[in-house]
């Protein structure tokens, strides 16, 4: 009987160590984008389309580097009349994997392309970060870099597009998680609501592109907020039915109730080209970015 | 014949003692093969003691603790032998799969987390339409914001 038992425990332990029991290295990245306004140029536009964010790691991660700071300070190195948020994401790679993480979106008829690329292991933090700009006449690499990037620091590379207008992209470490997930029973509630909320849609993420906008409403800034001064970007969550038509949307960052409700009353109305996959259209989910300035 | 074998073995590793008996009994019952092992009652009879064939019992029961704690004694000795084979056993065990383990992940052991990681900025290369591009270094002062400007060749 000792025996048996002593020959079932070698058959479980040495199965079981061919399981891997190590604690994984996961890096979490903040990415802002943003773009800059020189004296006599235009108001970069109020709203963005971008790809599909992950909701869970906007909603548990706290950035320690405020996006107003990393504004300020662009602004007064480069002198800029104004730095306007264009969109931002959470990017998260576990330590053995190094897939690329795209990020595409629209802005003033054209389309723009992040591709970022860790070295593998993610834990040496070494990024290939590749910025293209897609219009009518073809494609054009605005930026192609490589870095090591520290925990402490906050890395942020500029850039012209083809107009010669200014684009900031920042990156920071907002951490190095050993084994657990950050902010996991948040993540996991607010997860179930947006699988919810995408269920039966295509997830406009990796090489699959957010649709092209076709008639937009501007936001009304309420005039209690405006009084208030209450500024700030909102980033949502759009989903549109086969038609195109946005049929619903969900706030993935607020400002202030009265904002964030007024740019899904404005997001509501948008049309945009239907999702063609196969043949068929589809319902799609993806990113929108509303900026509500005080003038 | 293997079959049987291959089945008292797996009722014998079942933990629950309640269980093996149960699962043993309700196989003989069933199992022709094993059912001929057995010995028949008639058999059996002749190496039954009555109580009249004992003869005198004055004796019998010391004869019977002191037969009881003698076995006492040799279970003691040879369960403290079992202690120290499993505990021998269980450390090679233990030693080899963590041998097992560290093969399978040799980073772990040649490059922890903290060893690892760069604690300075670094550029390799900047590059824009395919080309070496310049780049123009930017570090505010009490800020950890490193801002990298990044243009041309003219």
């Amino acid at each position: 009987m000792n025996k048996k038992a002593l020959l079932l425990g070698t058959i479980l332990l040495i199965g079981f160590s061919f399981i891997p029991l190590h604690a994984d290295v996961a890096l979490d990245i903040k990415m802002r984008l943003f773009v800059g306004v020189r004296e006599g140029m235009a108001e970069p536009l109020q709203f963005v389309t971008s790809s599909y964010l992950q909701p869970t790691v906007i909603a548990s991660i706290k950035s320690k580097f405020e996006l107003t700071e990393e504004q300020k300070q662009i602004k007064k190195i480069f002198n800029l009349k104004e730095v306007s948020l264009i969109t931002e994401a959470d990017l998260r790679w576990k330590d053995k994997d190094s897939d690329k993480i795209f990020h595409i979106f629209q802005l003033d008829s054209k389309e723009y392309l992040l591709l970022i690329t860790p070295s593998s292991p993610v834990r040496k933090r070494q990024f290939r970060i590749k910025v293209f700009e897609q219009s009518e006449k073809g494609k054009t690499n605005l930026l192609d870099t490589e870095i090591i990037l520290p925990e402490k620091n906050i890395a942020v590379f500029g850039f012209e597009d083809v107009q010669g207008k200014p684009y900031f992209l920042s990156f920071h470490i907002t951490g190095t998680v050993v084994g657990g997930v950050v902010g996991g029973v948040l993540g996991g509630v607010v997860s179930k609501e947006y699988d919810e909320f995408a269920k039966g849609a295509v997830k406009a993420e990796g090489e699959i592109k957010p649709p092209k906008l076709i008639k937009a409403v501007s936001p009304v800034y309420p005039e209690e907020a405006r009084k208030a001064k209450v500024k700030g970007v909102v980033i949502l969550s759009a989903r549109t039915d086969e038609q195109g038509n946005v049929e619903a949307v969900r706030v993935l960052k607020g400002v202030d109730p009265l904002l964030d409700q007024a740019a899904i009353d404005a997001i509501k109305q948008w049309k945009y080209e239907p999702f063609i996959k196969d043949g068929k259209p589809h319902k799609v989910v993806f990113t929108v970015t509303i900026a509500f300035k005080v003038k | 014949m293997f079959r049987c074998k291959a089945i008292n073995f797996l009722f014998s590793i079942l933990p629950l003692k309640y269980w093996q008996d149960l699962l043993i009994r309700r196989h003989i019952q069933k199992c022709p093969s094993c059912q001929k092992k057995l010995a028949r009652i008639d058999e059996v009879k002749p190496f039954l003691i009555g109580e009249n064939k004992v003869g005198s019992l004055e004796g019998l029961w010391h004869g019977i603790k002191a037969e009881i704690s003698q076995g006492k004694r040799k279970e003691q000795r040879s369960l403290l032998l079992r202690l120290r084979w499993a505990f021998g056993t269980a450390s090679f065990l233990i030693a080899l799969a963590a041998g097992i383990w560290f093969y399978r992940n040799p980073t772990l052991v040649k490059t922890p987390l903290k060893e690892n990681l760069v604690e300075r900025f670094q550029i390799n290369y900047v590059r824009i339409e395919n080309k070496p591009a310049r780049a123009f270094l930017f570090q505010p002062h009490d800020s950890e914001m490193i801002v990298v400007w990044a243009e041309k060749n003219i």
